[in-house]
């Protein structure tokens, strides 16, 4: 591997990072800092977790549930899974996936849609 | 159908299980949620339990409190199970985690003290952990530690029956209290045989039945559904840590379609974990057919979760009348009340605005706007009693109003650990007018109707999210520690409902003297305390001035008249943050100040 195809996987994995914490959390992707703790943005020890799992999907890879405890920043994680694990496949694969998907489900005006709850729940 | 099995004590029980069915599938643990451990059977669980007591024999242990401190697998229900087989009292706690001290280590340390625990079950890899930080907790050092993987199992040999009763305690169950003072649920062992008795009917367990559970061992929920229940009924579990889980929610669902399981329980959370994180098209292989109670208990249920989850699952055989909600807590063993099996969910729709007055008035089937959906948390387990009570004046409320839980059967525990006045309390209420009692009072608000429980919400100070309980000041005083402008004991933490889920709320008065202040900084730290030391994320915080903080005349923090004023936008602040933009005080004002300026306008035209 040359040292630009590194340095790229690198970006690539830290630009997923910053856009995934930036859906889990409602954050603009702009405001958040690689070198800052991701608990720094509230991130909760369930979707630190969380994390972890959609990081597997993507990268096709097993990876430990305490990466973002070890590894508290995207910086730092993104380093240690360019360092430890042979990143090219999955990246240069060109997933689609590496865009998180919209968050579900859209809030709807409360009042109308609850009667229309109360008639699916009573429904069944 | 199951018949109740007649033993005093759980050494009775598991001696019973390894005498008649000595070679039967006890547990298993899936390691990584995936891969099988080695199965432990009945006769393999009694001599690990014994050579671990005969371990623990070896000095005066008898009505000791002993630390359960493992990751989630095997070796803690043998552990478990070793302490009542020495008459040692079992403290199952959170272990603490490389990367995550900072939480688990201080409300360990507290419940050391609490407890007066002299003994530490656990393994190596933890004992090693710890070892780390010996240093800054000398009370761990007075401890006797034993790594229970090293233990001869020849050992069993050695074990001395310590001579029990029905009202010996078992453990102590800590997850009432803030850290500061954290409380013992005493449950003995008649408390947990009498309550799987009632879960195996009221639960509609049979000969069929296969529990798998990734509640943690030291929730109540994993302990006495998940593990203790299997033991009692001599049904087969299945075992996966909730990292595992949480990691992979499609994974819980895979093994329960693996090895047909019939229960399993998770709080509302994990159920849209389910929904969010599994893809459509990983669904076509799963078989939930079989599952016939999907239990839903340990925070507030959200119907619109158990719709979503049902129609995403509906593909792989998932029954609507597999959801089981229940509700429950720690001084009841369990479960008070809970879905029996094969019915379907029930709900009712109440009008807003008469909740707001305690009153339950139904809505008409047609009603569209102020109406509240209310899920049944079940029928009342097998002979519980519950009356619905006045907080204030201890009488009986009306069918029609909502009031306190209060209990009463042998399920209620014996009190909180050395803490005799709360003990009163919580424990020994009588009705004022009848004086009916003594009653567990609950500290959470419903109503009964139509032999069903709904739970509405709670006066006790308790934020509830993702299954763990929270107590405010815990929250409050990470908070003011951070920094001196932050005003000691001018804090109030509580929650409030967004989409129908509990959120964290966190209003701070800001001192009166403090110069120079970056609120932004302050909120940051705010928001990565609450992350690191409770593990929690914040929905919303202000930084308000002086007067914001309401107390009573003895100096009580009046959380919810602050929460009110939150909710009605009434909180003088130098500065404010929420997760929803649009419902901060800063863009509210911003709002405010453009139709002002548009009227203004519009006028001078």
């Amino acid at each position: 591997m040359t040292v630009t195809q590194s340095n790229s996987q690198l970006e690539t994995v830290q630009n997923w990072l910053i856009n995934k914490l930036a859906e889990q959390l409602s954050l603009e992707s702009e405001t958040i800092n690689i070198i800052e703790p991701l608990t720094r943005y509230g991130l909760d020890s369930i979707d630190a977790v969380t994390m972890v799992g959609d990081l597997e999907d993507w990268l096709d890879l097993e990876l430990p549930s305490t990466l973002f405890w070890d590894y508290p920043t995207i910086e730092k994680s993104s380093q240690y899974l360019a360092e430890n694990f042979d990143l090219s496949g999955a990246i240069n694969g060109d997933k689609t996936d590496s865009k998180p998907a919209a968050k579900t489900p859209e809030p709807v005006a409360a009042g109308k849609e609850k009667t229309g709850l109360f008639g699916r729940l009573m429904g069944r | 159908m199951l018949a109740p099995i007649q033993v005093n004590t759980l050494i009775d029980l598991l001696q019973l299980r390894a005498e008649t069915q000595p070679h039967q599938h006890a547990y298993t643990f899936l390691i990584d949620g995936k891969k099988e451990s080695a199965p432990l059977t009945y006769a393999d669980l009694q001599r690990q339990a014994k050579a671990i007591a005969a371990t623990l024999q070896e000095s005066q242990v008898k009505g000791e409190r002993a630390l359960l401190l493992y990751p989630q697998g095997l070796e803690v229900v043998a552990a478990f199970c070793a302490c009542l087989y020495a008459g040692v009292i079992a403290i199952p706690v959170p272990p603490p985690e490389s990367g995550r001290l900072k939480r688990t280590l201080p409300r360990l340390r507290a419940i050391v003290k609490d407890a007066q625990a002299s003994l530490v079950l656990t393994n190596g890899s933890i004992l090693e952990l710890v070892a780390n930080v010996e240093a800054e907790f000398p009370e761990f050092a007075q401890m006797r530690w034993i790594d229970t993987e090293k233990i001869d199992l020849n050992l069993a040999e050695k074990w001395q029956n310590p001579q029990i009763s029905q009202d010996t305690l078992a453990y102590l169950q800590y997850t009432s209290g803030s850290t500061a003072t954290p409380k013992g649920v005493m449950l003995t062992h008649h408390n947990l045989i009498h309550h799987c008795r009632y879960l195996q009917r009221a639960g509609g367990y049979n000969e069929k039945s296969v529990t798998l559970t990734w509640m943690p061992y030291f929730h109540d929920y994993g302990l006495v559904e998940g593990i203790m229940v299997p033991l009692y009924n001599g049904h087969p579990c299945y075992l996966m840590s909730p990292f595992a889980f949480i990691k992979r929610p499609l994974q819980w669902l895979i093994n329960i379609t693996k090895y047909g399981i019939s229960h399993s329980q998770a709080p509302n959370f994990a159920y849209d974990l389910c929904v969010r994180k599994i893809k459509d098209k990983q669904i076509s292989d799963l078989d939930l057919s079989h599952w016939e109670a999907a239990g839903n208990a340990a925070e507030p249920i959200n119907p619109r979760v158990m719709l979503e989850f049902a129609d995403k699952f509906a593909p792989t055989g998932f029954q609507w009348t597999t959801f089981a909600p229940a509700y429950g807590l720690a001084e009841y063993t369990l479960l008070v009340s809970n879905k029996p099996k094969g019915t379907k969910p029930v709900f009712c729709a109440v009008k807003s605005a008469s909740l707001e007055q305690d009153h339950v008035v139904i809505a008409a089937p047609d009603q569209e706007e102020g109406v509240k959906i209310i899920p049944s948390c079940g029928q009342l387990v097998c002979e519980t009693e519950v009356a619905i009570v006045h907080p204030d004046t201890l009488t009986r409320c009306t069918d029609s109003e909502v009031g306190e839980v209060w209990v009463k059967d042998q399920s209620v525990a014996q009190g909180y650990w050395q803490r005799a006045e709360e003990t009163d309390k919580t424990f020994r209420a009588y009705l004022k007018d009848t004086g009916e009692g003594p009653f567990l009072r609950t500290g959470d608000l419903g109503f009964l109707r139509e032999n069903e429980l709904y739970i509405n919400g709670r006066i006790k100070d308790l934020i509830i999210v993702r299954g763990s309980n929270h107590y405010p000041q815990d929250l409050e005083w990470s908070v003011q520690n951070l920094d001196p402008a932050l005003r000691s004991d001018y804090g109030a933490a509580f929650s409030v409902e967004i989409d129908e889920e509990e959120r964290l709320v966190i209003v701070q008065e800001i001192e009166r003297k403090a110069e120079n202040l970056d609120t932004e900084k302050l909120i940051a730290d705010i928001r990565q305390e609450i992350a690191e030391e409770h593990e929690l994320q914040v929905y919303a915080i202000v930084l308000a001035k002086p007067g914001t903080i309401l107390k009573t005349a003895s100096g009580k923090i009046q959380r919810r008249a602050i929460q009110a004023n939150f909710l009605a936008g009434k909180i003088d602040a130098h500065d404010d943050w929420c997760e929803n933009i649009k419902q901060s005080l800063k863009y509210k004002n911003l709002e405010q100040q453009v139709e002002n300026l548009e009227q203004q306008v519009k006028t001078g035209v």
